[in-house]
């Protein structure tokens, strides 16, 4: 009976140290990933510090509203400058702001075109002092530098030009060198 | 016979550990990219061409740009399984797991986040030490790529390891 008693003893201990030396189980999985990064420029419009304010302002495609102007008398929008040339014509101007930045590609500057939509024969568009058509693109910057770059818009108006709205697009494209 | 008694106690508190066969496998989210081999445990993840600045990603992939850099992002679901073998013990059993996430590859340019938890090679970083079995758990992928980086393909594998607690 002694015997039978510790042999079941034994059993027992062996059972639970058999258990005791059990470690936790795992799995495992894996995820391959892959993505082909393509370069890009990012073109963008903000509203200058001292220029009128751009509706979109930020965004790719904005609107410069000057509202009801006239060579004589009348408002000046804030951040809009008038200058009248003589008895020939006048001009209406503000400064607004490219943003391009370009990524994962090896570039230094870019160059920066702008052209008219609408061809327009009697009003004179400029950026800066490039004049913009709609014939071709014109080069306002071939070594530009990536980050925000202050232009001045100037719209040149001859004053036989009869009263009523002027209203035309300005495409720009920026190009990586 | 007290003796005999004490380690019978003894042997019922330790037995679950050997009992509990793990299996991991890979869903795809119902808001995320679909998985290549979603329901195994080795599964792809392919976002195809994609640009900072241009293009719209793919359905479920998410592309957010900051100044320096832009992430893709989408979420993939996880599941655990904790499958009872033997014994009819049952006063210990594994109630969670801990998930880890380690880069197959070192990569000191892109930054690779697994659940909001960034990952390298060198390690393995915990996701969870709180796994729920039989739920399919969503973490998020993400990669993080700065734009002063070169066109091309990035590739790695995301080895994932689940440990009963």
């Amino acid at each position: 009976m002694r015997k039978l008693c510790v042999l079941a003893t034994v059993l027992l201990l062996s059972v639970s140290l058999g258990l005791g030396t059990a470690s936790a189980t795992s799995a495992s999985g894996s995820v391959a990933v892959s993505v082909t990064v393509a370069s890009s420029l990012d073109l963008v419009f903000q509203t200058d510090g001292s220029g009128l304010s751009l509706a979109n302002s930020g965004m790719s495609s904005v609107t410069a509203a000057f509202g009801t102007m006239s060579a004589y008398g009348g408002s000046v929008p804030s951040g809009v400058t008038r200058t009248v040339n003589g008895t020939t014509n006048w001009k209406i101007s503000t400064p607004f702001d490219v943003v391009i930045q370009v990524a994962n590609q090896t570039s230094s500057n870019y160059t920066l075109t702008a052209q008219l939509q609408s061809s327009d024969s009697t009003n004179t568009w400029q950026i800066g002092t490039t004049n913009v058509t709609s014939a071709s693109s014109a080069t306002l910057t071939s070594t530009g530098s990536y980050g925000n770059t202050a232009y001045t818009f100037n719209l040149t108006i001859p004053f036989s030009e009869s009263a009523g709205t002027i209203s035309n697009t300005i495409n720009f494209v920026a190009t990586a060198n | 016979m007290g003796f005999v008694s004490l380690v019978i106690s003894r042997a019922s508190g330790q037995c679950l550990p050997l009992v509990c066969s793990l299996t991991l496998t890979l869903q795809s989210d119902a808001s995320g990219i679909a998985l290549g081999g979603s329901g195994t445990n080795s599964a792809s993840l392919s976002f195809g061409s994609l640009q900072a600045f241009s293009g719209n990603p793919p359905a479920g992939v998410s592309k957010t740009i900051g100044s320096t850099n832009w992430t893709i992002s989408t979420p993939f679901d996880v599941k655990v399984n904790c499958q009872n073998l033997l014994l009819s013990c049952s006063l210990v059993i594994s109630q969670s797991y801990t998930l880890t996430a380690q880069l197959q590859v070192a990569d000191t340019v892109n930054t690779w986040r697994v659940g909001g938890v960034a990952l390298n090679s060198t390690a393995a970083s915990t996701l969870t030490s709180t796994g729920a079995y039989r739920q399919a758990t969503a973490y998020v992928f993400a990669l993080t790529i700065p734009f002063a980086e070169p066109s091309g393909t990035i590739s790695n594998t995301v080895n994932l390891v689940a440990i009963s607690n």
